[in-house]
């Protein structure tokens, strides 16, 4: 799927950053506020971690209309960069395609309209059932939507949804073939007081419970893991609310349960096959941690947005910023991201446009 | 990279905010003329430096240059003496008189003067490093050098100094790692080193201890050509005055030039010439099985080794976290950096008599396994060079035989390091064609048992390895680019690690035998 293809897919989801603040409001404060995380009790993640957020959260942001964005920075060490990064790009999408809940009855009147049989994810008591959209039911002098998640052969069990509680339906993109008999539903991820820290407790009562991937990084995978699982964040300076990057990057690759909601995945920079993702998308973000990644799997995933983290003690570090040059040269378009975080010490960036 | 907390990152980009050079130029009139007259010597002869007569008359030279610019070490180093011979070269000098008289009077005067160098004791570089110590006793301050082999005859004289023995010497890919330091003195030009340990540095204060006549001040440029400007303010810097010394008399031409850091440097590696050479310590036998291998230029640059390009080798991977860093990767995959595992005693591949050992200890008879393994490979390799590549491979495709269309997958066939193709009707295929084919069954176990105990074998050394690698301090490879490993519980030696460092271009055509043994160059 194109970036272009991506982005008409979730039209609700792009928009332009400044648009999300007035002219008056002072961008450092704002980043310093929405990307900041606390390493402990009194220590604020410092400023090139909240750089790595924001970075990831502006890119998750951008519209390019046609063109994909293309930002390669060259840094003194890679530690943490593609993890926090991740972070700002996986808690950007959540949040916008949150958005969406907040007109209810927009929503509402849009699932009115669906074909009945339309496949659907219906989310009840912490569990997810497939089912299809049978119409709506106006008995009781009330409105409610048909969610059948059973087989007709066994009764074909339906849930009547009413407007309040229509953002717990989701269209489901791939098909359903048929029902089954009889349907426990999946246990949904019960999300941590990390998130409710940064999101706010409705925001993350409904941010992943669908899987999608935001974000792809290619790197190490036992580094990545040991910095998005085993590392403790907080999103206030109590600390009594702690989780780790894992809490919203929901990389596939680190679950242990079996098929949890995810956002993000990793790959490998020595895998040997092309890397595909399971639901045959590519990522709106793909991050590559490091030069030997970027070498390797550069051809890949061309569609997606683009952030190359460039360790200057690496090898290859030399070889991939000749590869960035070579792109730029070739870019369509010298505008980039506007109004970026100031760049910690030691970190160089290039930010351009790629013709798709 | 392994171990990494939030606050070693924090100090890394304190570093980068913070970091200072203080640039400390260092003269010495005799080393300067010297150096001077080597580059006004060369210049002299222009292309002809090239040519292995005059490269053989400067080699020793060069390196006497580079190595008293790059290391605090005394003129009159002992660590000189494996490389100069002042006999000979003077031996050369008065053939010179005769074949090239125009070069004669610099060539002599360049001698003369190496000769009143090695004759003294005179260490300046030592002296404004030890003035830098002394004022930052209670730091932790590590010395940087150029090259790996020029640290044990650095530590062995400051180890004679007690003021100066609790420094740590180190060379630019020890400053990959999290670590900071309180201050990195730098021995030599800037540009000597990967531009990491100024642009990404693991100290805020990098002192640059140098020989005046040879560039060395640091500047900063983007890396991409696109580059958001930067709002940071530069790199601050300082010089600091040195002490000068009465200079003798020496021509003011000659003093006013000043040398470019390549100038100084040892030449670029030669792979032609590295292979030549290697190619004269074998004689070709055409009997002989060839593979296509890589060379791989090993830490010294005194070695190198060739390596099968179509198989596996042990190396580790500093990079990686403790438990992931011994692997058995493809040639293909290796990286300058890398270290490669190499047996150092017993010879050639090691998995050979760690897999027969197994097959013994489960009762199987070794040597009938290996001759029916040599069997068929040796009807194979005899019918390949009785009717050609070409017909070999159409005979094994009538066979039934698919991928015997590939000639590449019959020269992998042949080779000892492969054990049996992988799909049975290839196998068959070959079995029938060399005549064996009644005996299919016999060949069938024999490669099976072979394969499964070079794979037993394999993981075995790996997890040995990997045991030595975790419970070894690895800070002598990372300094010296090498280290041996023994294996006590494998019989036979050990395995040493050595650096790459650098990787030939070219594919070579060597014999089995050649392959994965340390050749000098």
């Amino acid at each position: 799927m194109y970036a272009k293809n991506v982005l008409k897919s979730y039209p609700e989801k792009a928009r332009i950053f400044p648009e999300a603040y007035p002219s008056h409001t002072n961008l450092e404060q704002v980043t310093s506020k929405r990307s900041q995380l606390y390493t402990d009790e009194w220590t604020p993640l410092p400023n090139w971690g909240t750089f790595f957020i924001e970075l990831g959260r502006r890119v998750a942001e951008w519209e390019t209309g046609i063109n994909r964005l293309v930002v390669a920075l060259a840094i003194p060490t890679r530690a943490y960069a593609a993890a926090l990064t991740a972070f700002g790009v996986v808690l950007t999408r959540a949040t916008l395609s949150n958005s969406k809940i907040e007109d209810t009855n927009k929503y509402f009147e849009r699932l009115c309209k669906l074909s009945k049989g339309t496949p659907v994810t219906f989310f009840n008591k912490a569990r997810r059932f497939k089912g299809f959209y049978e119409g709506v039911d106006k008995s009781r002098g009330q409105r409610r939507l048909r969610i059948r998640v059973e087989s007709r052969k066994t009764g074909g069990l339906t849930y009547l949804v009413p407007l309040e509680e229509s953002h717990k339906i989701k269209i489901r993109t791939t098909p359903i073939r048929n029902l089954p008999k009889k349907q426990n539903g999946r246990k949904v991820f019960a999300h941590s007081k990390f998130i409710e820290d940064i999101l706010g407790v409705e925001k993350a009562k409904n941010c992943f419970n669908e899987s999608q991937v935001d974000c792809a990084i290619f790197g190490k995978i036992n580094i990545l893991n040991k910095e998005i699982t085993q590392t403790n964040f907080a999103g206030s300076p109590s600390f009594n609310k702690i989780g780790v990057l894992q809490d919203v990057l929901r990389v596939r690759h680190f679950f242990s349960t079996d098929n949890p909601a995810y956002r993000s995945e990793v790959f490998s920079d020595r895998a040997k096959k092309r890397p595909i993702l399971s639901d045959g998308t590519i990522p709106f973000v793909t991050i590559f941690d490091g030069a030997s990644s970027f070498i390797k799997w550069r051809d890949d995933w061309r569609s997606s947005h683009w952030i190359i983290l460039l360790d200057r003690t690496e090898i290859h570090f030399q070889e991939a910023v000749d590869i960035v040059n070579q792109d730029y040269i070739n870019r369509v378009d010298e505008e980039g991201i506007p109004n970026l975080p100031s760049r910690p010490p030691g970190v160089e960036l290039v930010n351009y446009q790629e013709a798709d | 990279m392994i171990d990494m907390s939030l606050s070693d990152v924090r100090k890394i980009y304190d570093c980068s905010n913070r970091v200072k050079i203080t640039y400390h130029p260092v003269e010495q009139s005799n080393f300067e003329y010297f150096c001077v007259a080597l580059k006004n010597f060369k210049r002299l002869l222009n292309e002809a430096a090239e040519d292995d007569y005059w490269r053989d008359f400067l080699y020793p030279l060069r390196r006497y240059q580079f190595e008293l610019s790059a290391a605090p070490l005394p003129f009159n180093t002992t660590s000189a003496s494996d490389y100069i011979n002042l006999a000979n070269l003077q031996k050369q000098l008065s053939c010179l008189k005769v074949s090239y008289p125009d070069l004669f009077l610099p060539a002599s005067r360049l001698l003369s003067q190496l000769d009143i160098l090695s004759n003294s004791s005179s260490n300046p570089l030592l002296s404004i490093y030890s003035s830098i110590y002394k004022s930052n006793k209670q730091r932790k301050i590590v010395l940087l050098l150029k090259e790996s082999r020029l640290i044990p005859p650095v530590e062995e004289l400051i180890s004679q100094n007690n003021l100066l023995n609790t420094v740590k010497v180190i060379v630019a890919s020890q400053l990959r790692s999290l670590v900071c330091h309180d201050k990195v003195i730098l021995i030599g030009s800037p540009y000597w080193f990967p531009k990491y340990v100024l642009t990404a540095p693991r100290t805020s204060e990098i002192d640059i201890v140098y020989y005046r006549w040879i560039r060395s001040k640091w500047k900063d440029e983007p890396v991409f050509i696109g580059s958001v400007n930067s709002s940071q303010s530069p790199i601050k810097t300082e010089i600091k005055n040195t002490v000068k010394e009465v200079k003798p008399k020496i021509d003011s031409e000659i003093i006013a030039a000043k040398l470019e850091p390549t100038d100084v440097l040892m030449p670029t590696i030669d792979w032609s010439d590295i292979s030549q050479k290697i190619s004269q310590l074998h004689s070709v036998n055409s009997d002989r099985e060839e593979i296509e291998a890589k060379l791989f230029l090993l830490e010294g640059n005194t070695s190198a080794v060739f390596l099968d390009r179509e198989a596996k080798t042990f190396v580790i991977d500093l990079q990686e976290e403790v438990n992931s860093r011994v692997q058995r990767i493809s040639v293909a995959d290796i990286e300058a950096d890398m270290f490669i595992l190499l047996r150092t005693s017993g010879g050639g591949d090691y998995i050979v008599p760690v897999a027969n050992r197994i097959l013994n200890n489960l009762g199987k008879d070794v040597e009938n396994i290996r001759n029916l393994q040599q069997e068929w490979k040796g009807r194979l390799k005899l019918a390949v060079k009785r009717q050609g590549l070409h017909s070999v491979s159409q005979n094994l495709v009538k066979q039934g035989s698919k991928i015997a269309k590939n000639e590449l997958n019959i020269r992998n066939w042949m080779s000892e390091l492969s054990i049996k193709p992988r799909k049975e009707k290839d196998f068959e295929a070959i079995l029938k064609f060399v005549g064996l084919g009644d005996r299919c069954n016999k060949f069938y176990e024999a490669a099976y048992l072979l394969d499964t105990a070079h794979r037993s074998a394999g993981k075995h050394i790996r997890k040995l390895l990997l045991q030595e690698v975790c419970n070894a301090d690895l800070t002598q490879l990372e300094q010296l680019g090498s280290m041996e490993f023994e294996l006590e519980k494998v019989d036979g030696g050990s395995m040493t690690a050595f650096r790459v460092v650098d990787i030939d271009p070219e594919i070579h055509n060597v014999p089995v035998s050649k392959t994965a043994q340390i050749l000098e160059i």
